[in-house]
């Protein structure tokens, strides 16, 4: 006779960490299912110099593997139609590296459906999550300015705000001088100690992960602390093929199998919370196929693995006259921008296009490399000083726009390509449309409207260019939350219409996308949907 | 070269570098053509700065363009031009190598990033506001 666990996690990054943790401070029992191991902080290369990095990999060192490898686990596009898809499989998933812009959506995105009439409404507003979002603010760190809009919600709650960088305080000059208002940034670094963790010591390297834990990320912050409820236990290498099923449809568990030794296992739970991430989270439902759920489970509906959403987005860089030629600085910061430009068009006049964009800054200043200068004409020592002159001068604009939610944007599973344990693996079929390139009109407008402002040397660029899909590694909605139960396969609190108890908890509940980085969102909208579904347990219905 | 108290301070940057792809008289050429791209000055040069090293190297960990490379040196007519893709190819390892270097990183572009710090101040310049 197989135990039967309480809740049973997989996944173990924002969405299933905050779940984790949420539900055993509450009491419950939960099992998380990780499908790698815990990163080593101790090992992490966050102060390895540039010019250290290839003699330590001469050595045979290496830094830590964060990023999933493809040959391990490969995914399909169709001939022509790429999507980079970023999967990080290990304790604390992507909040490990993750960007750290932490914006509160606000109706402006929850209300968007209604007032154009795209694609179904989100089941919730503003109101609903403003409680969850000032919560995850106190718990997890936020630093950030008080100068909110419409577009962008404020907190009672920020930690201070890190300075803008000369070039930053620059573009927001020239921003205000063309009616563009660029704030403070909203970021989930640690600008003074808090909850028990280090504050950041900026050196900016934040993408190798942080050393001391200065940034949210889902393992210290969470995990740990769930761990020490003696509530939770952490499975590793657990790599989630299928939700199982009993005879009525109900889930009662879920099989995987162990990343080292290949051998399928099955275990058996009364709740299953799903928390992969996005599009591993869509293959893991497809694939649970049974009797009750031919289609994958919870999918009467047949929107899940439709209206996959992820994010346009394009780089322009300029160099600043009034920083051209002048000293160095040290603009590590908290790592990215400290500043950053919420969404306007939905003021004045009516857009040809729905939805909007807002921008990102990340890579003004002083970098670690000088990347740049491989679009500077000539050789010699003329270009050894144009290049050095420009160094302390580089600002960057990156905007990112909403791409609308679309059926034939899916993820599929084949069982003609199947992983290393002969699970299907996940088919991403995705395009932009119409829309998105009227909006990508306006963006390049905006980013090269603030650069002149600015009266920047304006690196060439070219024009409707945009990242490849999936560069944004802002994946949203392939198994949307909604109101009707023919189009939505969650409720409001990420649970399953057709199966009460599993819920569905990352990026892949969202109804519409935004501009904004969602994590957190995920968060509150993770602690939210375990909230709801700790009072079900207590009251027996789940 | 670099100072004898440099090398001290980085054993590991200046340690003896075994050739995994060039040949001597191969090495020898590609130094003499990063210097043409980013020559000694008042700071150090690409050679000074390893870039050689850096592009044997990299060449060693990617097939494709260790042939491109080899192909495009041996065809080179030694002329730098921003629209010849070997060229370019050059100017472009060049630039990753030297700017990434302990060299051309701190002594040419006086970067002093990725250290401890216990207070970040920003932009302190009035006239920047």
């Amino acid at each position: 006779m197989q135990t039967t666990n309480d809740v049973i996690v997989i996944g173990s990054g924002a969405s299933g960490g905050m779940a984790a943790w949420n539900l055993t401070r509450q009491g419950v029992d939960v099992l998380m299912l990780d499908a790698g191991t815990r990163f080593a902080r101790a090992k992490f290369w966050t102060h390895v110099k540039p010019w250290e990095w290839n003699a330590r990999v001469d050595r045979g060192d290496r830094p830590p593997q964060f990023y999933l490898d493809t040959k391990e686990q490969p995914y399909d596009t169709p001939q022509g139609q790429p999507f980079d898809l970023v999967r990080v499989w290990g304790r604390g998933g992507k909040t490990n590296v993750w960007g750290r812009v932490a914006l509160r959506y606000s109706d402006v995105d929850f209300a968007g459906p209604e007032r154009d009439g795209w694609e179904i409404p989100w089941p919730i507003r503003y109101r609903d999550i403003k409680p969850y979002y000032d919560k995850v603010d106190q718990f997890i760190g936020v630093c950030g300015g008080t100068d909110d809009q419409d577009s962008l919600p404020g907190s009672p709650y920020m930690l201070p705000a890190a300075p803008p960088r000369c070039g930053e305080r620059l573009l927001q000059k020239a921003g205000r001088s063309v009616g563009v208002s660029i704030v403070a940034g909203r970021r989930a670094v640690l600008t003074k100690p808090h909850g028990g963790h280090a504050a950041c010591h900026y050196c900016g390297s934040c993408g190798r992960g942080c050393d001391v834990g200065a940034f949210f990320n889902a393992s210290d912050y969470l995990i740990e602390p769930a761990m020490e409820t003696g509530k939770l236990r952490v499975m590793d290498n657990a790599v989630v093929a299928r939700v199982l099923v009993d005879d009525e449809g109900k889930a009662n568990g879920v099989q995987y199998f162990d990343r080292v030794t290949k051998e399928e296992h099955t275990l058996r739970a009364r709740v299953v919370i799903v928390a992969a991430s996005c599009i591993d989270s869509t293959r893991i439902l497809l694939n649970s196929k049974s009797t009750a759920h031919p289609n994958g489970i919870g999918n009467s509906s047949d929107v899940i693995g439709r209206y996959l959403s992820e994010q346009i987005r394009f780089h322009m860089y300029g160099f600043l006259p009034e920083l051209i030629g002048g000293p160095t600085q040290n603009d590590d910061g908290i790592g990215g921008e400290h500043i950053y430009m919420p969404r306007f068009n939905h003021r004045g006049a009516k857009r040809d296009y729905l939805r909007g964009f807002g921008a990102q800054f990340w890579g003004s200043g002083a970098q670690a490399d000088a990347g740049f200068a491989k679009v500077l004409p000539g050789f010699g020592v003329d270009f050894k000083t144009a290049v050095k002159k420009r160094y302390p001068a580089l600002v960057a604009l990156h905007p990112y726009g909403e791409v609308l939610p679309r059926a034939e944007n899916r993820v599929r599973v084949d069982d003609a390509h199947v992983d290393r344990y002969g699970v299907p693996v996940a088919r991403i079929e995705y395009k932009i449309g119409e829309n998105e390139h009227k909006m990508a009109k306006e963006m390049y407008d905006t980013a090269e409207q603030i650069l002149r402002a600015a009266k920047a040397e304006i690196m060439p660029f070219q024009r409707g260019h945009l990242d490849v899909a999936g560069s944004a590694i802002h994946e949203h909605g392939t198994c949307r939350m909604g109101a009707d139960k023919k189009r939505s396969a969650l409720n409001g609190f990420c649970q399953m219409h057709d199966v009460p108890n599993v819920f569905v908890v990352d990026g892949a509940a969202f109804t519409t996308a935004s501009e904004k980085n969602p994590t957190l969102t995920i968060l509150a909208l993770a602690w939210r949907a375990t909230d709801y579904l700790a009072q079900e347990m207590k009251s027996g219905r789940v | 070269m670099l100072p004898a108290a440099a090398q001290h301070e980085h054993p590991e940057v200046v340690a003896a570098y075994t050739l995994k792809v060039f040949s001597p008289d191969e090495m020898k050429r590609v130094a003499t053509l990063v210097d043409l791209i980013i020559p000694r000055t008042d700071t150090p040069g690409a050679s000074d700065a390893h870039v050689p090293e850096f592009i044997d190297r990299k060449l060693s960990l990617n097939e494709e363009l260790k042939d491109r490379f080899l192909a495009g040196l041996r065809g080179f007519d030694g002329v730098l031009s921003d629209s010849n893709p070997f060229s370019k190819l050059l100017k472009e390892m060049t630039i990753d190598g030297y700017y990434t270097s302990k060299e051309g990183l701190t002594q040419e572009l006086g970067w002093h990033g990725n250290t401890f710090l216990t207070e970040f101040k920003g932009c302190t310049h009035a006239d920047h506001e």
